[in-house]
């Protein structure tokens, strides 16, 4: 199919009617559609998916043009294509009349010019008919690409959760979609709308209510154990995803070791000053406690010797009588009694005695305050012994751990540039227990599941015994109950088939792409698609020093591995034509019509693409921004048939301009 | 023989006041918590190693009498270090000025007039007298114009390396301080 032109009226910004034609040249088979944002690219793009289809993805239903349905209160929008399919022109023409009300006086129809150049409309249903033979919907979204959909692709790439993009083009490539069908036709059993759900209701129209209520349990476990295996699949990929995101992040981890043991060492040597500061200052504490308690008892030690030398020289006896003082026996002798009743006055020689005793006796001797002086003396020398080597000692400690911390401090400053910030190993090692954490709740989550299905499978299976047991009872049933189980071996069949021919598609379909992908973006990367449809890169070619998964995710890589995906599907949409499948495409060449974001590639890349596109698709309309269109007048200038400008002349209203 | 100490405190004034608060804890600032470790922990511990150091490096000093700027040692505090005065009163006066004294002089100041104030009041004197020069002596060896607690660690330590090898030749062991004690005490 090509597309010859079209003619838009009052189709969104463009108002008034307006043609673009675009170029159906074999060799020049380009057509540049140049426009800066919001001059209407994407709306150009949606009027083909409307025409053909009556679809858009528009969040404003509304298609007129604002100024026509706010001057006039009423107008007419349409889009018409003409296109040539199989060598015959066609002309595709739909449109919406807008009242202040409401919309109405929808028309879509399909004209077919025959040989003297006249045109023939097919009734409603044949004009539907015939679109679905020149482009089937479900397929369509792979010709017609806008920018947001580019963006959407590639968040679903870099993020690589399941691609329902390339499960979707597996499907509509090869007839999946009436395989699909078919399998919903035959259905579940427990559905009464299905074949098989229709042969159990007939068998179960003849059924007491036992029978209903164990068809009623049936369904309700049947929808359980669907749901449970669709969250069984989802949390399957999550764990999928996390394991790798586990392997990546322990991979970071192990180029990151040298950081870790030196930010370790860090640490180490900061707990280690810490610790030195503290016993540094509880040592001090100590220290002045002990000079405090004790320096006046050591200081005074130095005299003990030289002061009992004096002492020794002066021969001091000691005649007293302990705890007597001279005043004791003065005072007796003045009052004239002795201590024991003895008249002094009377007994002169007893008197003198006593007299003789005073010079014994403190003050006028000092023995006995010498004997507690050399007891204080004693007590003083062992208070003091052992002061200086053990102040000495603590000194000594004290510097010790002053010039450890200083040390430790010192080395810290050495390799303080070199330590990579707390923060972002905290975050590595953070997302790594974060990755193992969440894995680990996907396995427990699965398990649960598991056990889930399993028991509800086994409850199924009994309730499904049971009630086999009760129709085979019942003569009438039987003959259903051929008929359903000639339906669930038509379904399983059909499932089989469905499976083989997806595997088929889905392998065929990523050769193609790497092959496409290798010409765009280089040896060396190869692309896998999951079963679960999930987009991976592989690095193939490890003699440049990488090797592993997922080389890089960024826009450029993903946005080739759309260019290759689109080219693949086209490729593959060619060589379909005669498999016999119903709604396989055309052997004839197909339009790509898309928005071109050239500036998320280098110049080689543009190159690359700029030549591949227009290999693979029989006619290629390209939307660029007027930033890209000098790069893409370059590279495709030996492809370009026709160039359009659109040029926005106010928020409502963009004419188009032909350049070429 | 300290009893009039014991039972009204002993205080200094001026500048022996300021220096009692640089050597221990300032009683102002609520003890040591608000300010660097200092040497002393109480000023109680100050006066017995004072007046032997103002003895041993010979500094004596007068009090200062500027009532302006006053420390106190209440007496439950001065009663606690009594007796390590008198025995270093007593040491001072046996060994103090031997080259003019007759020892029977220096022993009398030593015990004999313990109760007879007229004949004490030398002894005392130059006892105070080395206790106030003693505090000079120890604010300046162990802290005027030092500016950290490292210093403060390096100046005693200084000070006592000092001390010891002044005194090595009266250092003598505990047992041959007992035996003098046993002669002396005969």
């Amino acid at each position: 199919m090509h597309i010859k032109k079209i003619k838009l009226e009052n189709f969104r910004q463009f108002k008034g009617t307006q043609t673009l034609e675009f170029s159906t040249d074999a060799e020049k088979n380009v057509t540049l559609i140049l426009g800066n944002n919001n001059t209407g690219k994407t709306t150009l793009a949606q009027a083909f998916m409307w025409c053909l289809y009556g679809e858009t993805d528009f969040k404003e239903k509304e298609l007129i043009n604002r100024e026509v349905r706010d001057r006039k209160g009423e107008g007419r929008v349409s889009v018409e294509m003409e296109v040539v399919h199989l060598g015959k022109a066609y002309r595709l023409y739909r449109s919406e009349y807008y009242n202040r009300e409401r919309r109405s006086g929808r028309v879509f129809r399909v004209s077919q010019q025959n040989s003297h150049g006249d045109w023939r409309s097919f009734g409603d249903a044949d004009s539907i008919k015939k679109v679905k033979e020149m482009l089937p919907q479900e397929l369509s979204r792979f010709f017609f690409f806008d920018g947001e959909r580019i963006h959407s692709m590639s968040d679903e790439l870099i993020a690589q959760k399941r691609s329902h993009n390339f499960e979707e083009a597996v499907r509509g490539l090869v007839g999946l979609n009436a395989l699909q069908a078919a399998i919903r036709h035959f259905g579940a059993l427990e559905k009464k709308s299905t074949v098989l759900g229709m042969f159990q209701q007939e068998i179960s129209a003849d059924s007491n209510l036992k029978i209903q209520s164990k068809q009623q349990e049936l369904e309700k476990l049947a929808r359980q154990v669907e749901k449970n295996k669709e969250e069984e699949q989802r949390l399957e990929e999550d764990r999928k995803r996390y394991e790798k995101a586990q392997s990546e992040t322990q991979d970071q981890m192990r180029t990151m070791q040298h950081d870790i043991e030196l930010r370790d060492q860090y640490d180490q040597l900061k707990k280690h000053a810490i610790e030195c500061e503290t016993r540094e200052m509880e040592d001090t504490k100590t220290l002045f406690r002990q000079f405090s308690a004790h320096v006046g008892d050591a200081l005074s030690r130095s005299l003990l010797q030289p002061a009992l030398e004096v002492l020794k020289k002066e021969k001091i006896l000691d005649t007293g009588i302990p705890y007597i003082h001279a005043d004791t026996i003065k005072f007796l002798l003045e009052r004239k009694t002795c201590l024991c009743g003895l008249a002094l006055d009377k007994d002169p020689e007893k008197s003198a005695c006593l007299r003789e005793l005073i010079k014994s006796l403190p003050p006028y001797s000092i023995g006995q305050m010498v004997g507690f002086f050399s007891k204080q003396v004693r007590q003083r020398a062992e208070t003091s012994d052992g002061f200086l080597e053990d102040f000495e000692r603590l000194v000594r400690q004290t510097r010790g751990w002053k010039r450890e911390k200083e040390k430790a401090q010192s080395d810290m400053l050495a390799i303080e540039d070199q330590i990579p910030d707390k923060r972002a190993l905290e975050a590595v090692r953070t997302r790594l227990q974060e990755a193992g954490r969440k894995k680990e709740e996907c396995i427990r989550m699965v398990r649960q599941i598991a056990v889930a299905i399993g028991n509800d499978e086994g409850r199924k299976k009994k309730l499904e015994s049971e009630l086999q047991e009760i129709f085979s009872r019942d003569e009438r049933n039987q003959k259903n109950l051929r008929y359903l189980r000639y339906a669930t071996e038509i379904l399983r069949r059909l499932n089989s088939a469905y499976r083989e021919r997806e595997k088929v598609t889905r392998a065929e379909l990523e050769r193609t792409i790497n092959r496409v992908f290798e010409e765009i973006y280089g040896e060396g990367i190869e692309l896998h698609v999951s079963e679960s449809y999930a987009v991976s890169t592989h690095v193939t070619n490890t003699e440049q020093g990488v090797s592993g998964d997922d080389l890089e995710k960024n826009t450029a890589q993903s946005y080739a591995i759309i260019f290759a995906f689109i080219s693949g599907i086209i490729e593959m949409a060619k060589t379909k034509r005669d498999d016999g499948d119903v709604s396989s495409v055309n052997a004839e060449n197909y339009p790509l019509v898309m928005d071109a974001p050239l500036s998320s590639f280098d110049k080689l890349r543009i190159k690359q693409i700029c030549r591949a596109l227009p290999k693979v698709a029989g006619q290629v309309i390209l939307f660029i921004k007027d930033t890209d269109g000098e790069t893409a007048q370059h590279e495709l200038s030996q492809r370009i048939g026709r160039q359009w400008q659109l040029v926005a002349e106010n928020l409502t209203r963009t004419h188009i301009e032909r350049s070429i | 023989m300290f009893e009039e100490y014991g039972s009204k405190g002993f205080y200094l004034h001026g500048h022996h006041a300021e220096e009692m608060r640089q050597l221990a804890p300032d009683k102002r600032s609520g003890g040591q918590a608000l300010q660097r470790q200092t040497v002393f922990q109480s000023y109680a511990d100050i006066l017995p190693a004072a007046v032997v150091a103002g003895f041993l490096w010979n500094r004596r000093g007068e009090p200062d009498m500027d009532k302006k700027e006053t420390v106190g040692i209440f007496p439950e505090k001065f009663l606690l270090i009594s007796d390590k005065l008198e025995l270093d009163y007593r040491l001072i006066m046996l060994l103090y000025d031997k080259e003019h004294l007759s020892a029977e002089e220096r022993v009398n100041r030593a015990f004999r007039y313990d109760r007879q104030e007229e004949k004490r009041k030398i002894g005392d004197e130059i006892f105070f007298g080395f206790l106030y020069g003693g505090i000079d002596f120890l604010y300046e060896r162990l802290i005027k114009g030092s500016t950290s607690t490292e210093e403060d660690i390096e100046r005693t330590y200084d000070f006592i390396q000092e001390f010891s090898q002044m005194t090595a030749p009266e250092m003598t062991s505990n047992e041959a301080i007992y035996e003098l004690c046993r002669e002396a005490s005969l």
